[in-house]
């Protein structure tokens, strides 16, 4: 909220300087984001006459004037057509400083001599926009520096929190700087001069059943004139972001900004029945608010109606038809107190928010209805003219009843951890105007003031007590808690050893928007899948959360290749997220990416692609890391992946994640021309066996044997369904089987291949006889060829 | 016989130096001193002086002999010294080409700034509790002191699922969960991705939080100003301003929001801190009551405090950046800065 600081001072004694005011604020809970000086940012520019106006002799645009300062009479061109000879106007002399730089100099505009310029308030900083140059009023004196009527001010910025809406006035603001400064605040007074007629007479008001309103007052201005406010109150408005409209309802916003309360004026003639009815609008009927917009209304929403139709929005805005216009004499205020809860429904089905609207939904205060009215009666019957109507309509059918509030001095030390002490806090007590009378040993019933609305029980009165005692005022201690170190959880352990795996070799992690487009999204298959999509995206780039990572990383590995970075490995650890149940299910994934040569490019490594088994490498040595002992791997097949390149990946039976190369369809998607491999683990899959304690496993005592066999075998027997052929043979004595060598073609037929798995033989238990080995080796040899048609090489 | 074996002598120290390889000095050594050498021969001839002569004569052979085996050793020594020298200098490298090793990946800075907070609270005691991140209203806001029509709920721009459904805007409400399921003594921290409908040079749809809470019997506003500090201390340095400030939070009171003196200007005022010297680090307080009776606490028993800090907001102080939509980009070459 804008205020200036000059008005502020209105209501005061003994403010300090604006700059440790903003500190004040600040520091007690209302930052001021800025302080801006306003005002006269020039010098040389004096008050003048325009004497005499004549066409340019070389341009058609410009005019040539003499303009008299009482001294002294100037020649100056000028561009502007909205002066007459005898208008008063703001000259800036050879040598003045405009804002922005702007130095007058003596100068020949087309071939004519200048001797300075007439400024517009945009020249001179006063305004953001102007038609044509400044004319001053009549009565101004010449020869006078301008800079003089000008005068300065500090605006300041402030964010006011959404529980203290009592701070969204001048008043309110003076109220809460005399509390944290110190300084005596003043209220004002506003006397109306009332005339004969009552107010009876011209209207009535009624609150139906079921309105959300409680409290409607209204008073009567007659026989006003409409016409524009004078000018220091149309500046005074715009310095605070509200545009002139006409005296009655700038005087309207006048009085929003100074006291806080919404007002509204409304033309009386207009009104049906000279009737005011507040209610629950009826479903079908429509409105035209003040600013054009036609508006369909329901029934959650409370309107002002007259005798036939609702001709305002309770509290939001009012309605064209009635409004105040050059042709209205009569005028009805209205200064009311609407429930917040259903204001802010109301403004916001509209999509229409408001001054008004703004402060009604932060709590106004019920209290100050009546005097708002006569401050409004007050300004209009002095810039309007006209009668006040005797007395007001004042609608208040049960008196706002503040309740004192139970306040423990110990319970406010104990929350704090301060010795604030009693007398302490009966003088924030009184700084805040919360009157506190004693009620027992340390115990106070305190009663806020009927504006702070946000004062409803202990806890907000410690708040009170600590921000205006300084929170840098209360210590700075530890607690005291229990010795014990603090416990990682599962989830954040895994994540631990992921990330420090993978980053360790070689990969770089990325963090992706949860959130992907209906497209992408559509990547990974099923057609036609149900996913968590949001009602109100930012964009359709971001409007369903992702059912998997890797169209993410694919992303990645696009934006980074248009970068001419080539190598690129990267993984992400992320939840995704699966349609279903009340909440969607959340599965933590663990994907990885690798794209680019096999080690980094260099003078010293061979440039191989990385293929399918790097992939399969990092997936085996991360299962590793966590503690799984038997992975399986079997064929899948997967929307994103080569089908004859895919495995899935099993742990304790349990379905693990899939990996595999990027199916070749997708290559343009991504502007690749290599492949890509990719892998996606299940985090919680893994997270059943992660961290299980390791056992020790005895050192082998007796000496091992080992046999190599080189077969040829058809290429489409699996060496993983082989592997384990061999394994279950004798677990007790075959140690180990490791593959040596895979090789195709040369001697090789078509279709075949050559592997080479050397066999090592061990007993935990004794020394092997050759012939115990002979045996065994030649069961194997057996169940090769037998088995697997095998044919052996040697 | 003195002067043969003096001859003899010469002949054979100048043959040695005209010796280039350890083969000839060891073909000379043979030749002269071998059992069939040229000294080897005088000695032979021995046998035909008279004792006295004898006597005389041996001692200058074997004076001679030991001095010229001397000789021999010393040139062996010093060509097998100067062939070793010479392959070594064969076998020189260059060693200023660029080292072979897998290039280590690295951790996103985020993740490096939530690790470094994960650490400084976990030596506090706080435990790491999560929850999701599609969150139902309930939890983020109602039983967070925010019901519906609360106009605080405008602080936070909602993406929804549904009506009830959303994702979360603070890791807030895990302190519900977790309350609602343990008893305190609690000492918790809850880090995690948070989504707020903004999009601009500051703000991203999605970010990341690290949620604290302690509660006990007897915790103070004073305390949370000791476990902060601490905190501020060990990720910006000892030396580091701290101040507290009034603010508003639904689910706390007292409210705070933490500052920390500007870290790019020191305090004079510059475009990161807006001038004030003072940057906004994190927003902190006691724990209301009425939280407390959502997860059936008794206020009067208990009481608590509660902060939340802005990842991305740390890690561009920290780094110097000065655009948080970089951190989403994924671009490689800026993540391996970090
Ligand atoms: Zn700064």
């Amino acid at each position: 909220m804008l205020f200036s600081y000059n008005w502020l001072k209105e209501y005061f004694e003994g403010v300090c300087s604006p700059s440790e005011l903003a500190e004040r604020f600040t520091m007690t809970g209302t930052e001021i984001e800025s302080v801006t000086k306003t005002g006269a940012n020039f010098t040389g520019v004096v008050t003048a006459q325009v004497v005499t106006i004549d066409k340019h002799p070389n341009a058609d645009k410009l005019s040539f004037c003499k303009v008299n300062t009482g001294k002294e009479e100037f020649s100056i061109v000028c561009g502007a057509k909205n002066m007459k000879p005898g208008d008063k106007v703001a000259l800036a002399l050879i040598g003045a400083e405009l804002p922005g730089d702007f130095k007058i100099k003596r100068s020949k505009i087309r071939g004519v001599e200048s001797e300075g310029m007439m400024c517009s308030e945009v020249e001179l900083g006063l305004k953001d926009t102007s038609e044509g140059i400044l004319i001053l009023p009549p009565d101004t004196p010449l020869g006078v520096d301008y800079s003089s009527f000008v005068g300065s001010d500090f605006m300041f910025e402030a964010g006011v929190t959404p529980n203290r809406g009592d701070l969204l006035s001048i008043k309110g603001m003076a109220r809460e700087a005399a509390a944290i400064t110190g300084a005596v605040f003043h209220d004002k007074d506003f006397p109306v001069d009332e005339g004969e007629a009552n107010v009876a007479g011209f209207a009535s008001v009624e609150i139906a059943a079921g309105a959300h309103c409680r409290r409607y007052a209204a008073k009567v201005v007659e026989g006003v004139t409409i016409g524009p406010s004078p000018e220091d109150i149309r500046q005074r408005l715009e310095a605070h972001g509200i545009r002139s409209i006409n005296n009655v309802v700038d005087v309207t916003n006048l009085v929003l900004l100074e006291t806080g309360q919404p007002m509204h004026a409304f033309d009386l003639a207009r009104l049906k029945g000279k009737k005011i009815i507040v209610r629950q609008a009826v479903p079908g009927e429509k409105i035209e608010t003040i600013d054009g917009k036609e508006r369909a209304l329901d029934e959650a929403m409370m309107v002002i109606a007259d005798a036939e139709r609702p001709v305002a929005i309770a509290g939001v805005m009012g309605g064209k038809d009635t409004e105040v216009t050059e042709a209205t004499t009569t005028v009805l205020l209205e200064s009311a107190w609407f429930d917040p809860s259903s204001v802010r429904r109301t403004s916001k089905k509209l999509g229409l928010s408001s001054d008004s609207s703004f402060r009604f939904e932060r709590g106004v205060d019920m209290e100050g209805v009546e005097k708002a009215l006569e401050m409004a009666a007050h300004l209009i019957n002095k810039l309007a003219g006209g009668w006040v109507a005797r007395g007001a309509i004042d609608i208040y059918p049960v008196k706002q009843h503040v309740n004192p509030i139970e306040f423990r001095v110990k319970r406010a030390e104990d929350l704090i951890g301060a010795q604030v002490e009693e007398a302490g806090i009966l003088e924030i007590f009184r700084k805040l105007r919360i009157i506190a009378k004693k009620s027992g040993h340390g115990v106070f019933s305190a009663t806020p003031p009927s504006y702070r609305v946000d004062l409803k029980n202990e806890t907000d009165l410690v708040e009170e007590v600590a921000r205006i005692f300084g929170y840098n005022n209360i210590p700075t201690t530890l607690p005291v808690a229990r010795l014990i170190p603090g416990n990682p959880g599962r989830l954040s352990a895994i994540r631990k050893q992921v990330k420090t795996l993978l980053t360790a070799t070689g990969f770089m992690e990325v963090i992706n928007y949860s959130f992907v487009s209906k497209e992408t999204f559509s990547v990974t298959g099923p057609e036609g899948k149900k996913g968590v999509a949001l009602i109100n995206p930012l964009t359709e780039e971001q409007s369903v959360m992702r059912d998997s990572l890797l169209p993410s990383l694919l992303d990645n590995l696009k934006f980074n290749l248009a970068r001419k970075t080539e190598e690129v490995r990267i993984f992400e650890f992320a939840p995704v997220f699966l349609a279903g149940g009340k909440l969607p299910q959340e599965k933590w994934k663990a994907s990885g990416l690798l794209f680019g040569q096999r080690f980094e490019p260099g003078w010293s490594f061979p440039k191989d692609w990385v293929d399918f088994f790097d992939a399969k490498g990092v997936v085996e040595k991360l299962l590793e890391k966590l503690g799984v002992e038997r992975a399986e791997f079997a064929p899948v097949e997967h929307p994103l992946l080569h089908p004859g390149k895919a495995a899935a990946l099993k742990v304790g039976g349990k379905a693990a994640g899939v990996l595999g190369e990027l199916h070749p369809d997708f290559w343009d998607r991504y502007g690749l021309r290599k492949p890509a491999y990719l892998f996606e683990l299940d985090v919680d899959s893994l997270m059943d066996v992660f961290g299980k304690t390791k056992k020790y496993r005895q050192l082998p005592r007796f000496p091992e044997s080992a046999r190599d066999i080189a077969f040829v075998i058809d290429e489409g027997t699996p060496f993983g369904e082989l592997l384990r052929t061999v394994q279950k043979i004798d677990t007790k004595l075959i140690d180990k089987v490791e593959l040596f060598d895979v090789y195709y073609g040369g001697n090789i037929p078509q279709g075949r291949r050559s592997l080479a798995i050397r066999v090592t033989y061990r007993s935990m238990e004794r020394t092997l006889t050759a012939q115990e080995v002979e045996d065994i080796h030649s069961r194997v040899v057996r169940e090769l060829t037998d088995r697997f048609k095998a044919e052996i090489r040697s | 016989m003195s002067a043969r074996l003096e001859k003899l002598a010469s002949e054979a120290l100048g043959e040695l130096s005209g010796a280039s390889s350890i083969d000839a000095v060891l073909q000379l050594k043979t030749r002269y001193l071998g059992r069939k050498g040229e000294v080897t021969a005088l000695l032979k001839e021995l046998g035909s002086l008279s004792p006295e002569e004898r006597k005389k004569a041996g001692e200058a052979i074997n004076t001679v002999k030991a001095s010229l085996e001397e000789a021999f050793d010393e040139k062996a020594a010093a060509l097998e010294a100067g062939g070793r020298a010479a392959r070594l200098q064969k076998e020189r490298i260059d060693i200023t080409l660029p080292g072979r090793s897998v290039r280590p990946g690295r951790m996103h800075p985020v993740t490096q700034v939530m690790e470094e907070i994960e650490e400084i609270f976990s030596g506090l005691g706080f435990d790491v509790a999560e929850g999701p991140e599609v969150e139902l209203d309930y939890y983020n806001f109602e039983a967070l002191n925010l019901p519906k029509d609360h106009p605080a709920r405008d602080m936070q721009d909602t993406f929804y699922v549904s009506d009830e459904v959303l994702l979360r805007t603070h890791t807030s409400p895990v302190q519900i969960r977790v309350m609602e399921k343990e008893r305190p003594p609690l000492r918790v921290i809850a880090p995690g991705t948070v989504y707020r409908r903004d999009s601009d040079i500051t703000h991203t749809p999605m970010f990341h939080q690290v949620e604290g809470f302690m509660v006990d019997k007897g915790v103070t506003f004073s305390n949370l100003k000791g476990v902060l500090t601490h905190f501020l201390h060990s990720l910006f340095g000892d030396k580091t301003d701290i101040r507290f400030r009034t603010s508003f939070f639904p689910f706390t009171e007292p409210s705070a929001e933490v500052d920390i003196r500007c870290v790019i200007c020191g305090g004079s005022g510059c475009r990161v801190c807006k001038g004030s010297g003072w940057i906004e680090i994190l927003g902190a307080g006691m724990i209301r009551p009425e939280v407390f009776k959502f997860v059936k606490y008794d206020p009067e028993e208990f009481t608590g405090f509660a902060f939340g800090i802005g990842i991305e907001r740390i890690a561009m102080l920290k780094y110097g950046m000065d655009d948080i939509r970089m951190l989403f980009e994924n671009d490689l070459r800026f993540l391996r800065q970090f």
